[in-house]
């Protein structure tokens, strides 16, 4: 009889360790599958124009918004991102663009690189605590008032 | 004035804290209640005084002079004290110390915990003194009128969501106190898990509460990611959120069963370290989130030292107490191994996000590759292992504490049911994850429905609480699904400003009906109005353009009315004399996900509030 108890709460475990070795071993094969297949890469305009890029590829390009480039037309924004190395990359965005998108200001564009292209989907704004447009630290500069740098 | 007293107030809070800690096997018992008194009331006091600094606007502190305006109305310049860092930090402080004062009320035995939470707060008080004083002294202040809060932060949701959020992450200080102390005496007094399931619970409320309010503000704001964007500072609270909805689970089966004493005891210290792991991730800048911060690598080094100390701490109880993990007996279907695996799957969704969230930071060390972890991933991994977990939500409540049978004849019913109800569903939308989403949610639903006539029988609030957390989750699951599926986009541009009406749908029709102008305290505002009508719905919106003071900043601002539980939301993309074009976005069902989100954090509400006891 207590052989039996024993026996059976000797089962129980094993199935209980074999559920949760299957889950944490699943989980980990499902993250390692994910970051190889499902993550969006981060490129710089210059790696753009240097690197072949899948079109089904979702990306991600940071860098600032090109001086003089943002126009909207037929209600559709068309505006450049460069980078430090001076190369830049169009873009086209069919919404909104968020506040403190403006000019000579970082960016961050997610969508699909098409003909050298990026059509975007999503247009990211950061917003730190300390933001302050260049316009605005102009302004406040020549107002006297600025404190900052 | 106010600076000086700051000062005097942390370095004196630090005094206490430390002659606490090494003197209190000395202190008769009522000095050490008298010394923890005034550490709380000195604890609280620099936030308070950097709060009355901001009311005042006293701009010789720098702090106040740069994150507020001299004309911001009252409760932006309150809200302003904790929208720098240094801020809120001092409002991580205020808030310890506020547990520390509600937990001396409610403990007699207190010292062997309380000691456990000045080790946290004196580890904060030197992050303060060292890094980030906010009461550094302005020169010259005369003149100035405030650089302002950063206009996108100006939104009444800033005034309650960081407070809440906090009061969710820090209330997690109890049990982690609690579980050290009981992990490093060995002792497992009953009463303590009663507590240790009280102030979890509470955390929890806070936390899922604070969670919602910044996804509700992320959805109210343009270029935010919408309601949920998977983004690292995002993450970060889901973890300790995760971890947290685990230890709910596991302490319920340590105070009925007496079992996963240990299990419990790990997570509530993994629960609160996760919590200060996000507060350095997001402090770092170490990984690029749309949510940054102003951050400086000190700061975060410094962070990462306390999550390395308390994570170590945390390694050499789990070694100590190894040798008791295995006395835990289950019968294998009862509701305490269905708790226990719900656990296992939280957990292992815990740490897909927790991975996720950091892998760009490893992917950039190893492979020199800047890489981005979004939804796609989450997809794959969190949905997918939370999957079983939903379904499994459906029988547990319905088990019994110890041996069930198997009920064969509910368990046919059940599937034959849920699958014909995927196929209706794939049937009327044609959609394939709405599909999924309906298999799995309507288990929970039926036995929702089920279980209403034992509700009314019953009575008991924990039964009330845990029937409606379970099926406020099944109507998120479903809301949260059917809106991503098909919400939908519109860009009309008007060439003739006044009175013009267009179709953006066969359905849905646009009349532009005028544009206004106004003036308010710190800013302009540009107004446009428009009406929408959906199959004899009206629906009137006007988004707005505002050009703030002192700055001369322009924010678009969402303008976002419902009609039951569709919502549409509307931004002007660009405004000129004669020529306007906005951007609706239609997002149906979007009200029910902000329901249930509702409806669960007021089941947690009502089983902290209930009377019976667990025994």
């Amino acid at each position: 009889m207590k052989f039996q108890k024993i026996n059976k709460q000797l089962k129980n475990r094993i199935i209980f360790f074999i559920i949760i070795f299957v889950c944490f071993s699943s989980s980990i094969y499902l993250i390692s599958y994910a970051l190889k297949d499902k993550i969006s890469f981060f490129y710089s305009p210059s790696e753009i124009n240097k690197l072949k890029i899948s079109e089904d590829q979702l990306i991600r390009v940071g860098g600032l918004l090109k001086k003089n480039t943002l126009k909207l037309r037929d209600a559709i924004w068309y505006f450049e991102i460069i980078d430090d190395g001076g190369m830049s990359v169009s873009v086209v965005f069919n919404k909104t663009l968020p506040n403190l998108v403006e000019e000579n200001k970082g960016i961050i564009v997610e969508g699909l690189l098409r003909n050298r292209i990026l059509i975007a989907n999503t247009v990211l704004a950061k917003h730190d605590e300390n933001y302050m447009s260049q316009s605005a630290v102009d302004k406040m500069k020549s107002k006297g008032v600025w404190r900052g740098d | 004035m106010l600076l000086q007293l700051g000062q005097i107030f942390i370095y004196s809070n630090l005094f206490l804290v430390l002659s606490f800690l090494f003197l209190h096997k000395k202190f008769s018992n009522s000095f050490s209640q008298l010394t923890l008194l005034s550490i709380g009331i000195t604890g609280c006091m620099p936030f308070i005084i950097l709060m009355i600094g901001f009311i005042i606007s006293d701009f010789s502190i720098l702090n106040v002079a740069t994150n507020s305006f001299i004309d911001d109305p009252l409760f932006y310049k309150i809200a302003s004290s904790w929208g720098s860092h240094e801020g809120s930090i001092l409002l991580w402080i205020f808030i310890i110390n506020l547990y520390l004062l509600t937990y001396l009320l409610s403990d007699k035995n207190y010292k062997n915990i309380v000691k456990n939470i000045l080790l946290i707060e004196i580890s904060f008080i030197f992050y303060v003194i060292l890094s980030s004083n906010p009461f550094v002294y302005l020169e010259s202040f005369s003149n100035i009128k405030g650089l302002g809060l950063n206009p996108v932060l100006q939104h009444f949701l800033f005034v309650i969501h960081p407070p809440i959020l906090f009061l969710g992450y820090i209330g997690l200080i109890i049990p982690f106190a609690i579980a050290v102390h009981m992990l490093s005496s060995q002792k497992f007094e009953k009463k303590y898990f009663s507590e240790i399931l009280k102030w979890s619970k509470i955390s929890w409320f806070f936390l899922t509460l604070g969670i919602v309010l910044g996804s509700y503000w992320a959805y109210s704001e343009l270029g935010w990611g919408g309601w949920w964007f998977w983004d690292p500072v995002e993450n970060v609270s889901l973890i300790p959120w995760l971890l947290t909805t685990a230890l709910i689970h596991s302490t319920a089966v340590s105070i009925k069963k007496n079992e996963l004493k240990i299990w419990s005891l790990n997570l509530c210290l993994y629960a609160f370290i996760a919590a200060i792991f996000g507060t350095f991730l997001v402090r770092s800048n170490l990984i690029i989130s749309v949510h940054s911060f102003a951050s400086d690598p000190l700061r975060g080094m410094y962070l990462l030292a306390i999550v390395a100390y308390l994570l170590s701490f945390a390694l050499f109880l789990n070694i100590k107490s190894l040798k008791l993990f295995n006395q835990d007996k289950f019968d294998l279907l009862s509701r305490e191994s269905f708790l226990l695996l719900n656990n296992v799957f939280f957990i292992s969704a815990a740490l897909t996000v927790f991975i996720g969230t950091i892998y760009p930071l490893f992917a950039e060390i190893i492979y020199q590759e800047k890489v981005s972890v979004g939804a796609p991933y989450y997809n794959m991994t969190f949905n997918i292992l939370l999957a079983p977990a939903i379904l499994l939500m459906s029988i547990a409540p319905r088990l019994s504490w110890g041996e069930n049978k198997t009920n064969l004849k509910l368990i046919i019913r059940l599937v034959s049911t849920t699958i014909l109800i995927g196929v209706i569903s794939f049937l009327i939308w044609n959609n394939i994850y709405f599909t999924f989403a309906s298999i799995l949610c309507f288990p929970i639903i039926a036995m929702s429905i089920v279980a209403i006539p034992s509700l009314l029988k019953n009575r008991t609030i924990t039964f009330l609480s845990q029937w409606l957390a379970h099926l406020s989750i099944a109507l998120f699951i479903l809301a949260a699904v059917f809106t991503e599926q098909f919400d939908k986009d519109y860009n009309i541009e008007f060439s003739n400003t006044s009175n013009a009406t267009q179709f953006i749908d066969p359905l849905i029709q646009v009349t532009l009906n005028g544009i206004s102008e106004s003036s308010h305290s710190n800013h302009q505002k540009i107004t446009v109005g428009v009406t929408i009508k959906k199959s004899g719905k009206i629906i009137e919106l006007s988004p707005s353009k505002n050009i703030y003071q002192p700055s001369g900043e322009i924010t678009t601002e969402v303008s976002k009315k419902s009609y039951l539980f569709d919502n549409f939301y509307s931004t002007i993309t660009s405004i000129t004399e004669n020529n306007v074009v906005l951007n609706i976005v239609y997002k149906p069902l979007i009200n029910l996900l902000w329901l249930s989100t509702m409806l669960l954090i007021a089941s947690i509400g009502l089983s902290i509030f209930r009377k019976e006891k667990y025994e």
